[in-house]
């Protein structure tokens, strides 16, 4: 699904972010990268999701080679990407539902199918009676649990998430792993970047570590 | 081997004419709750440009009615033909009935040596000079008037009335209107170079108040491009915002100009009836009102698809 061949990424003479990284993911897998504060791990993410483009090296997501997209084609690859981000990053002028709702509505569907996914999506991260609230009402910890709702409402082949558990205490933390867990299951590949040594200890799976834009460890 | 493009999601599809309601109407929605955050700039961006508008327009409608008015006067052709003072009248009647025999749809009027020097008289300025003179200065004249307003038929009659013996000058009296028309013309190059600069500065003012709305959404259109949002997409909602913005003052501008028409008719009508005529400001037509406000929002549209892109452009999103 996911296929990085010796990718590297330059931001100026003397400043790698990564160096010949190469890993797969592949449908229906769940894989923790993990790593120090700026060992790379945004930098993957923001590859895969074609924010970036590398400066060496192929990557490949779901047999489409990014660098090779068109800008109409990039919006489109996009699409089929959840995603969720460390600072949350909603809009304050919106609804909760709004917020949902808005991967569906750049990628056009009908009204009443936006209504009926978004209030699912709620209902998974337990948000649904916050459906109307302003997102400044909202704690930090439901706030990223609306960021997951909106990554997870499109219902996407690739779903990537940046500390998705950060402002979460255990219990909250194991209710959204298994909504990840779910999506898992039906074939959909999931990139959890994190610190979070509870989480990945806790959830067994493959974890990738990065170490000053190397892949030190693939197990 | 990798693929060139990645495939259209499946959910997406639906019928054209329902995509195309939806995406208008959420656009439309969002322009609605965008002027309602700031109605105050958005009224008075629109009053910009309804002024803006009206400047075109206003000189436009005088110089529609300009041209009726002068196309009325051009369809008659006035010939004036002077005779010796002394010349008995029934020869000049004997000359008018000539006229009339040779050419269809004349009118021949005879100002008589004493008729002129009354109308002289009625002129204040000329009062003193034909006291101190003797005896009546003045020539008697046949003025022609022709329905048609063929030139060449004006020639033919002046060319009858230099043939006869008795006439001492001929006047073919046509050369003010050419002069008025060229005025007209000119009325017509200072619209359309007023236009172009109106619409200049509309593409800037429309332009700027979209880019600076672009700007203040820069946080939330980084996130509508990172969830796959197209350019299209960025866009639309803003080109509907230039969009109201341009037909709102192009209604506005409508209704300045049939102000402005309104209170010309009335400063027109007064003057006119000093000269004894009558002479009506016509408004501009439906059509010209309904193209003014279309051109005006197409305008708006223009203006904030290119300020869209060029801040999309710079955002290097």
């Amino acid at each position: 699904m996911i296929e990085f061949e010796n990718v590297s990424m330059r931001y100026g003479p003397g400043r790698e972010a990564l160096v010949n990284v190469s890993f797969q993911i592949n449908r229906g897998e769940l894989v923790f990268l993990t790593g120090h504060s700026g060992a790379g791990k945004s930098t993957v993410l923001r590859l895969i999701l074609g924010l970036e483009t590398c400066s060496g090296g192929n990557l490949i997501v779901r047999k489409t080679r990014i660098k090779d997209l068109s800008r109409s084609d990039l919006a489109l690859h996009r699409r089929q990407i959840g995603v969720v981000f460390q600072d949350h990053q909603l809009l304050h002028d919106r609804s909760v539902g709004d917020n949902v709702a808005l991967p569906l509505e750049i990628a056009e569907f009908p009204q009443r199918e936006v209504k009926r996914r978004v209030r699912a999506a709620l209902d998974k991260v337990g948000l649904l009676h916050k459906e109307k609230c302003p997102p400044d009402h909202l704690s930090s910890g439901e706030q990223q649990r609306v960021g997951i709702a909106r990554a997870v409402v499109s219902r996407p082949h690739v779903i990537l998430a940046d500390e998705p558990t950060g402002n979460l205490d255990p219990e909250l933390s194991a209710n959204i792993m298994s909504v990840f867990e779910q999506f898992r299951s039906v074939g959909v590949s999931i990139l959890i970047a994190s610190h979070d040594n509870f989480l990945l200890s806790q959830f067994r799976h493959r974890t990738l570590t990065l170490d000053h834009g190397r892949l030190r460890s693939n197990a | 081997m990798p693929n060139s493009r990645p495939s259209v999601p499946s959910q997406a599809k639906q019928s054209l004419m329902s995509l195309l309601l939806q995406r208008h109407a959420d656009a439309a929605r969002q322009t609605v709750s965008r002027i309602r955050s700031g109605p105050l700039t958005a009224s008075l961006i629109s009053l910009v440009i309804a002024v803006a508008v009206t400047l075109p327009a206003s000189l436009l409608l005088i110089s529609l009615n300009l041209q009726t008015h002068l196309g009325k006067l051009n369809e008659t052709s006035e010939i004036t033909a002077y005779f010796p003072s002394d010349l008995p009248e029934n020869r000049l009647s004997e000359i008018s009935e000539h006229l009339h025999t040779q050419f269809v749809g004349i009118e021949v009027s005879y100002v008589s040596t004493a008729l002129a020097l009354a109308q002289l008289n009625e002129v204040g300025a000329f009062q003193l000079i034909l006291d101190s003179l003797d005896n009546n200065p003045l020539p008697a004249a046949l003025i022609v008037r022709t329905d048609e307003p063929s030139v060449a038929t004006a020639r033919k009659i002046e060319k009858v009335l230099l043939n006869l013996a008795e006439v001492e000058l001929v006047q073919l009296d046509t050369l003010w209107l050419q002069k008025l028309l060229a005025w007209l013309r000119l009325l017509d190059s200072l619209t359309s170079a007023l236009t172009i600069i109106v619409v200049g500065g509309l593409l800037l003012i429309i332009g700027n108040t979209v880019g600076s709305s672009v700007q203040n959404k820069r946080e939330e259109i980084r996130i509508i491009k990172q969830f796959g949002g197209t350019d299209a997409f960025v866009r639309r909602p803003f080109l509907h915002f230039g969009f109201s913005l341009g037909a709102a003052g192009g209604i506005l501008a409508c209704l300045l100009t049939a102000g402005f028409g309104h209170q010309l008719g009335i400063a027109a009508k007064a003057l006119a009836l000093l000269y004894q005529a009558d002479f009506v400001v016509v408004g501009l037509s439906y059509g010209q009102n309904v193209t003014m406000i279309l051109l005006s929002a197409s305008i708006g549209g223009l203006a904030a698809f290119f300020a869209v892109s060029r801040k999309i452009a710079s955002f290097g999103l």
